[in-house]
């Protein structure tokens, strides 16, 4: 079809500059007999100055006799193609053209330089493109008048509304509105709402999306007015399509720093146990790094776990794990859209100061009823939707639980007899259309893990969330959004074993958040976007109770945690001219940290010891006990270099007013959160970062580089065997640490073809400072010191091959430097035992890390009239079975020092999935 | 059951020797061990720290001058008896808080903190019971109604008698290249061990200070040390809560690395500090006061015999010498008991076996029965 296209190109310019001259008919004779055409093709181009052109596929079935003496071109032309369906044209240059159906025009048509549009019209009437065009796109001739002739004097006039899928009745999130003369275009955003401004008159809208079918719509403008398309799934995607709009936006988009997975790219990574694992996918991306495989949390450009906000439909979620880490908290089944923001964050968010990871789950069917699930080895999931009035409100409920409960006892080994590992998560999301101006979403979460491993003690800890969203339409280019959520976390821990000694120990956090959103499109050059939102938190730090009449432990209570964050913010999208875009954004936050609370007040000069206590003041409910706050600056630039290059700027200054205590290797469900208060100060990150972004016109490669600077002031870090629950000063054992993080990544990816996939390879260092005013309060002498998660170069591939459109092959590949470690360094005796004498912190570093996987996945029949659709999922964890430390470690054993290393997935790990959708 | 293979996998992981690269240490730092005991003689051991790889015992530290000293300022020196090991006889320590101070030969200074003299309540039983797997769990008891909270360390010695895998009654005199009847007894020896774990606990959080069956050590049913007669000395430190830190982290250094959610390493040093390099790392904790004991016996009676002991002795064979080769015996062999002659009075020959079968002082013990053993 390209090829086509091309030729038919190549001859037009030929035919415009070339001038036209007489030529003496030549007269050729030609003996043939069922020969291929390239025979005659040879003979005719030796015996003449003739030359062919045709495309050989498409000519090769032609077999040719001819018994020719003294003819001119054409006579034998004619009299081969007489029977046939091909056509030729000669034209001055005694080119000969060879076509199927439809013989070239070689001359342009008389009228071609009298008027444009009547001679285009002609061209269409001899030569039909709409076989081509056909499989493209729906053509929708209709003419659509929005809004009222003569309403308003002003040149232009804006079109706002939603763009759905026309079976679903989803919202089609980033799917692009655009006219192309001049060029103006928008993006729906995550609501599926697009606002764009146009000058008054006809226009062909363009709407293009990922995986759905493009639209066009012949518009008259007149004044403001709404149009909402809906737009169908394309059963048969069209590659070049989806290429196009996502390859753009990395290049022409505003946003650096920004990774974005959608559901499909999940499905494409292979599976460690049998499930589409979000956090999984995220840590294949460049700058993203973890402490070690089956732990939590994720590390984005050296900072550390705690500082990633995660929102879940809008409510942040504290643990976003099951079973330690081996399965993310999101049912793969619900997700919409995950996207990361490791740079460049935008004004309207704010909290964590190292990146934001906004997960967003599909709204439910509003058309008809739908369900989906999966089965693996470990997990079943379950999904279903409809809709609760047609078109108007739907719902979507999900769930997903493990049998590991069961399995582990069918093993007949005693020690994990006695361990129990269970988790489950729900979700309810309810979407409901008031009117056109005004909907409403409504968002329930709920996980819950519990687990004891060969030992007498029971962890077990939840998230929940809850959030309500109204989005109401001022007018077609103002609109807001008002949200109100819920999210608490909680753990227990409980031992029976002894009687005398039993307890439970209980943590929980809760926050109640209010913020409302405001999106202003002001015109074609500004988008703004303005809001307030606020945050309370309670936190419960600890309370220990007995746990049975015999149990001797005294109840222990830390004094509850209360504190008001708010924030205020102003963000605007100016586009200068088409080459040079900026984002200047301004978010003030505030925090208070209130009463109820006893607070120690501790000798100045001298380090914070219980031994330096010198007075308790009490604060009253609702009295401040510390306040903090300030501007948190964000801008971005990006420049154009070409059509398909560009450069981008970025600086922004992020704080974060609750952090994680942890001195654990990974997150533990036994971490706590604490929140700032007059010893321990808020976090301080400032990222610059700097960007070359590259997509090859001719091949489907995208490339880029990233470079960033970090700094952080007020990392925690902790005293060595620093006592982190149920400790009633705090602030005792931790130690003020500032950090700074760089590094540079580098990827190419290529996201079409039979073929995609991308490889990244990222230098990065992570580097922590603390020095304090005494020995007890300085780590390494005040030097810089490699964090837990410096992994200075990190590998990844990640490749997608389709055998066709059932069956298709993932291959993964990582390395990564080993994580920095403290090692012993020399032994001693002490007591009859031999002890270690442990390295400046982090000094040492365990093995390199190293891991392929692969998965092949078989989806069902592709017919469209089916009960059920169901695909099948193998997949190979760790292939190579190479033995990657999670950690090193050295214990005394019978007074000997020895050295461990721990891997957790030390074999190849095969998982078979079965997974189901109706 | 590849299923189950792979919950077992994703739960346990697997854990491998390490060695890890070696470690050029760049100075041995001074290492301190030792109690000083308010009511008997004490011992401080002065050594250095060594190389992970190295496996000769550590070096000790001799020509050191060093004295316990009170808030007064009066002085007690120790002297060093062998070496690296000081000493010092009973005193009369009537002030509350002492601290150690350290000069060593090459002229660097080296002083504890000011520490509390702690007597120690005493033990209020050492016990011990089956557990699911018919092996033996000993735990101590203790219960102080003279101060609210307490906190406490534990040490002891177990001492246990074991047999060689044949009793000898001969002994072959190289002199006469003749056998002679054994007069010692190389058949039963008693070998004693100590805790090398840190035993510690905290009745801070208890309404009483009272310890009840905190766990000491657990010994296998199988295990050598149970398959006579098994006795434990249970020694308890009553310590102050800084003491009780450091132990901790010695404990948490060492005992508690690389599981999921186990805390990070850090280096531990203790209560000492060189006056002559402040950021020269030192070992040690000092402490003084005094410790109670407590001793049980666990004969063989009150166990549950198992189908086989773990002994060291599980390839041992006899062999046979007869009376005419006596003379050319040799080897690392000792000759067990006689061969009976089969057709009459008087035995034709000895059996015969590796030492290390039929000597026990081979195995670590000594043949010399304890004064405290009944």
């Amino acid at each position: 079809m390209k090829l086509v296209k091309a030729f038919l190109l190549c001859m037009l310019l030929s035919v415009i500059i070339l001038p036209a001259y007489s030529q003496q008919e030549q007269l050729l004779s030609i003996e043939l007999s069922n020969q291929p055409i390239l025979k005659l093709v040879e003979t005719l181009e030796q015996k003449s100055n003739y030359r062919f052109f045709f495309n050989p596929k498409v000519v090769d079935s032609l077999s040719v006799t001819i018994s020719a003496t003294n003819k001119t071109i054409n006579e034998i032309l004619d009299e081969v193609f007489r029977s046939s369906n091909f056509r030729y044209a000669v034209d001055e240059n005694q080119y000969i053209y060879i076509t199927l159906q439809e013989p070239i025009l070689t001359d342009l048509p008389s009228d071609f330089f009298t008027g444009i549009g009547s001679s285009s019209d002609s061209l269409k009437r001899r030569i039909d493109n709409s076989r081509f065009e056909e499989a493209e796109k729906v053509k929708v001739q209709k003419l659509t008048t929005i809004g009222v002739r003569g309403a308003t004097n002003k040149p232009t006039a804006s079109i706002a509304g939603y763009i759905r899928n026309s079976k679903s009745g989803e919202p089609v999130i980033g799917a692009s509105v655009l006219i192309e003369s001049p060029l103006i275009g928008v993006a729906t955003d995550p609501n599926g709402f697009y606002s764009i401004t146009l000058p008054k008159g006809t226009h062909q809208l363009k709407i293009r999306s990922m995986g759905m079918k493009s639209l066009e719509r012949n518009v008259l403008l007149h004044s403001d007015g709404k149009l909402n398309i809906e737009m169908e799934e394309d059963v048969l995607p069209l590659k070049e399509v989806i290429i196009e709009s996502e390859r753009d936006e990395r290049v022409l988009g505003m946003q650096m720093g920004l990774e974005k997975i959608d559901i499909k790219t999940l499905k494409q990574i292979p599976l460690a146990l049998g499930e589409v694992d979000v956090l999984k996918a995220i840590l294949t991306l460049p700058g993203v790094q973890s402490v070690g495989e089956g732990t939590v949390g994720f590390n984005v450009r050296g900072g550390a776990t705690d500082q990633n906000l995660i929102l879940f439909n809008d409510a942040a979620i504290y643990n976003p794990s099951h079973l330690f880490g081996f399965f993310s908290a999101f049912n793969p089944d619900l997700l919409k859209n995950v996207e990361l923001y490791k740079s460049g964050i935008p004004a309207e968010y704010g909290g964590r100061i190292s990146s934001v990871l906004d997960v967003t789950t599909r709204e439910g069917n509003k058309k008809k009823w739908a369900g989906s699930g999966g089965i693996s080895p470990i997990t079943g999931r379950f999904a279903l939707e409809g809709p609760i009035i047609k078109d108007k409100s739907s719902f979507l409920l999900g769930g997903r639980s493990t049998y590991s409960d069961w399995l582990l006892q069918q093993i007949p080994s005693s020690t994990l007899k006695n361990s129990e590992a269970s988790f489950y998560d729900l979700n309810l999301n309810i979407s409901h259309e008031i009117n056109s101006k005004n909907s409403i979403y409504l968002s329930g979460y709920l996980s819950k893990d519990r687990f004891k491993l060969q030992s007498d003690t029971a962890y077990s800890y939840s998230n929940q969330a809850l959030s309500a969203k109204w989005r109401h339409i001022f007018g077609n280019r103002f609109f807001a959004v008002f949200t109100g959520n819920f999210s608490g976390y909680d753990y227990t821990i409980s031992s029976a074993n002894n009687p005398v000694n039993a307890f439970d120990l209980s943590y929980s956090i809760k926050q109640v958040q209010g913020k409302a959103d405001f999106n202003y499109f002001l015109n074609a050059k500004h988008t703004i976007n303005f809001g307030a939102g606020v945050i309370r938190y309670q936190l419960a730090p600890g309370t220990l109770t007995p746990g049975g009449e015999e149990s001797l432990i005294i109840p222990d209570v830390l004094q509850d945690e209360q504190a008001i964050e708010s924030a205020i913010y102003l963000g605007d999208n100016f586009e200068i001219n088409p080459d040079l875009s900026l984002y200047a954004g301004l978010r003030y936050s505030f925090f208070q940290n209130n009463g109820p609370r006893d607070l120690f007040i501790y000798q100045p000069g001298s380090p914070r010891d219980v031994t330096s206590i010198i007075d308790t003041v009490s604060y009253a409910a609702g009295q401040k006990l510390s306040t903090a706050g300030g501007p948190e600056v964000r801008v971005s630039v990006r420049y154009r270099l070409a059509t398909n290059a560009s450069l981008k700027v970025s600086y922004n200054r992020t704080r974060q007013y609750i952090q994680m205590l942890s001195n654990t290797t990974a997150i533990a469900p036994t971490d706590i959160w604490k929140l700032s208060d007059p010893y321990i100060k808020p976090l301080i990150g400032d990222q610059i970062s700097a960007g070359f972004y590259y997509n090859s016109k001719r091949t489907s490669f995208e490339t880029s580089v990233e470079a960033y600077y970090k700094v952080m002031e007020n990392f925690l870090d902790y005293k060595g065997g620093a006592e982190l629950i149920l400790n009633h000063h705090i602030e005792t054992d931790v130690l003020n640490a500032s950090g700074k993080a760089y590094g540079a990544e580098f990827m190419i990816r290529k996201s079409s073809g039979k073929l995609n996939g991308w490889l990244s390879y990222t230098y990065s260092r992570s580097l922590l400072k603390t020095a304090g005013n005494s020995d007890a309060e300085t780590i390494n002498r005040g030097e810089y010191y490699p964090s837990n998660y410096d992994k200075p170069h990190a590998v990844n591939f990640i490749g997608n091959y389709k055998f066709n459109r059932r069956l298709s092959f993932s291959l993964n590949v990582v390395y990564s430097t080993g994580r920095p470690i403290t090692l012993p360094i020399s032994k001693y005796t002490i007591d009859g035992a031999e002890r270690l004498l442990y390295s400046d912190r982090n000094q040492f570093r365990i093995p390199d890390y190293f891991r392929t996987d692969f998965s092949f996945n078989l989806e069902g029949s592709h017919k469209m009239k089916k009960l059920a659709h169901s695909s099948w999922s193998f997949s190979v964890y760790n292939l190579t079975g190479r033995r990657n430390a999670y950690s090193v470690y050295f214990t005394t054993e019978n007074g000997v020092v020895k050295g461990y290393k721990l891997s957790i997935f030390g074999s190849p790990i095969p998982t078979i999935t079965y997974n189901f959708k109706f | 059951m590849k299923k189950l293979l792979f919950i077992g996998i994703l739960l346990v992981g697997c854990i491998d020797p390490y060695s890890p690269p070696e470690i050029e240490q760049a100075e041995a730092a001074l290492v301190i061990d030792g109690f000083i005991n308010l009511f008997d003689k004490s011992t401080i051991k002065l050594s250095r720290t060594q190389n992970l790889a190295d496996t000769n015992a550590p070096v000790q530290e001799v020509g050191a001058t060093m004295w316990v000293e009170d808030e007064q300022g009066t002085k007690f020196f120790l002297s060093e008896e062998s070496a690296g090991v000081y000493t010092l006889p009973v005193q009369s320590f009537i002030d509350s808080r002492y601290r150690l101070h350290i000069v060593t030969s090459n002229s660097k200074e080296y002083v504890s903190a000011f520490e509390r003299a702690m007597i120690s309540p005493p033990i209020d039983s050492v016990n011990w019971s089956f557990t699911d797997d018919l092996g033996v769990q000993l735990y101590v008891n203790t219960n102080n109604t003279e101060s609210p909270q307490g906190f406490y360390r534990w040490t002891f010695e177990e001492t246990w008698l074991y047999t060689s895998a044949f009793q000898s009654t001969y002994v072959y005199n190289v002199q006469s290249r003749s056998a002679e009847v054994r007069t010692d007894d190389i058949y039963n020896c008693w070998r004693t061990g100590n805790s090398s774990d840190v035993l510690i606990e905290s009745t801070t959080r208890f309404s009483e200070n009272r310890v009840s069956e905190y766990p000491l050590t657990y010994i296998k049913q199988s295990d050598e040390r149970i398959r006579y007669k098994y006795s434990i000395q249970v020694k308890q430190y009553s310590i102050t809560q800084d003491a009780f830190n450091y132990w901790q982290q010695i404990k948490k250094t060492t005992e508690d690395l690389g599981t999921l959610f186990g805390p990070l390493p850090s280096q531990v040093t203790g209560n000492f500090r060189s006056i002559s390099n402040p950021s020269e790392p030192v070992i040690g904790y000092f402490a003084i006061g005094s410790f109670t004991s407590s001793r049980i016996f666990i004969p063989w009676q009150e166990l549950i015999t198992p189908p086989f002991y773990d002994t060291p002795y599980q390839g041992c064979e006899t062999y046979e010498l007869f009376n005419a080769n006596v003379s050319s015996f040799s080897g690392p062999y000792l000759l067990t008991y006689g061969i009976p002659n089969p057709n009459g009075p008087g035995i034709i020959g000895y059996y015969y076996g590796s030492a290390s079968c039929v000597d026990c002082r081979l195995s670590g013990g000594v043949n010399v029965k304890p004064d405290f053993w009944e």
